[in-house]
């Protein structure tokens, strides 16, 4: 069965945006760039919200041919391309790149998709993780906090309102100073 | 010069209290003797404390008081007699032992004590002088406990800090009840 993880950069102070969708501030290097792109390579699915898809969508095709681009960064251009999407929109018509379309998210058809898989599946994009947090489907977090204070922007969970305690399951400093920290839910709730 | 540090408990999503002040995340029932030695070995020692308002009426309800004795008493004992130096515009007087108020511009008071010799200073909690400090170039080191817990809202230390700023790990280490210690120097 697979993990369904929610893995994410964020800035010392919990965001995972600038203001304005700045992300100027992640501080990844090669190593941290090569750790990325064996995680994604291994998972099974990405569920993507609609914004971070178009993010990804808007760069991600054609990075691998920007004569400039590092190898690291032509690897994982091909991994997301290949890799099998699912896209949680209302207002999307169409999505590519080997991804589909869902309206909502149902949580027996998430865990149906975890059950049938022997690989992880990867979340992203704040406002789907804190629906998928509240439904209790996450399995792990992992936390990439990076060595640098960008003092407001868009938290890492929108919507949240309910206290929980997390387990620590390990934690990761790369030579970039970024720190992994990686929990999972406990049973417990405050 | 010495040296001026904060050091502060966050949750998993940054937030170090709770919107309306609330704290009661921060306890976990879980025992850690490493935690606990760290804890009181953080105690110990010479400093000076500078605390915020907020921060100062939180602690000088709780410390000076016969239930602190009875649960923390080496903590208790030490945050009573180390010297404290609280900023704030509205209040009148400090109470608290070994405590002085400071009314008037922080930054350059904050500056004056950096200049004197003695003991190194830490600021606890006191977000709002923390995002003040940051933003002057003041604080030397930022010292983050982060606690397994998601708040999902709440305040962070660092709000309204005007740009960016990028720091340098220096330290990690984890604690069996779940909470990791980072620590980290500005990068300039």
């Amino acid at each position: 069965m697979g993990k369904l993880i929610y893995a994410m950069m964020v800035s010392l102070d919990g965001f995972i945006e600038g203001p304005d969708g700045e992300l100027d501030w992640h501080v990844i290097d090669e190593e941290l760039h090569r750790h990325f792109n064996d995680l994604e390579s291994k998972m099974a699915v990405l569920l993507y919200g609609r914004r971070l898809y178009e993010n990804m969508a808007a760069y991600w095709p054609t990075a691998d041919q920007n004569p400039s681009a590092l190898d690291v960064e032509v690897e994982y251009a091909r991994i997301w391309q290949a890799k099998p999407k699912i896209v949680f929109s209302k207002t999307l018509d169409k999505v590519e790149w080997n991804s589909r379309l869902a309206r909502e998210v149902v949580p027996h058809e998430i865990n149906r998709l975890k059950e049938r898989s022997n690989k992880n599946l990867g979340l992203g994009g704040p406002t789907l993780a804190a629906t998928f947090h509240r439904l209790g489907l996450i399995d792990e977090y992992w936390l990439y906090v990076n060595p640098v204070v960008v003092g407001r922007g868009k938290a890492m969970f929108l919507d949240v309102d309910s206290v929980a305690r997390l387990q620590l399951v390990e934690t990761r400093p790369f030579s970039s100073g970024v720190v992994l920290l990686r929990y999972q839910p406990a049973n417990a709730t405050l | 010069m010495r040296k001026l540090a904060v050091f502060n408990t966050v949750t998993l999503d940054g937030y170090f209290t709770g919107i309306d002040g609330d704290l009661s995340w921060a306890f976990s029932d879980a025992q850690d003797t490493e935690w606990n030695d760290f804890v009181a070995g953080n105690a110990s020692g010479d400093g000076i404390l500078l605390l915020g308002r907020v921060t100062y009426e939180m602690m000088v309800s709780y410390w000076p008081t016969p239930l602190a004795a009875e649960n923390d008493p080496v903590v208790a004992e030490r945050m009573n007699t180390l010297p404290k130096v609280v900023f704030s515009r509205t209040l009148d007087e400090v109470l608290w032992q070994n405590t002085r108020l400071v009314k008037d511009d922080m930054i350059a008071e904050v500056e004056k004590l950096k200049n004197e010799s003695g003991p190194d200073m830490t600021i606890l909690g006191s977000g709002t002088i923390v995002s003040q400090l940051a933003a002057a170039g003041l604080i030397d080191e930022y010292q983050i406990v982060v606690a397994p817990v998601v708040l999902g809202r709440g305040r962070t230390m660092f709000d309204g800090l005007p740009e960016n700023l990028p720091l340098k790990l220096i330290q990690e280490r984890i604690f069996s009840n779940g909470n990791v210690f980072l620590s980290y120097e500005p990068t300039k």
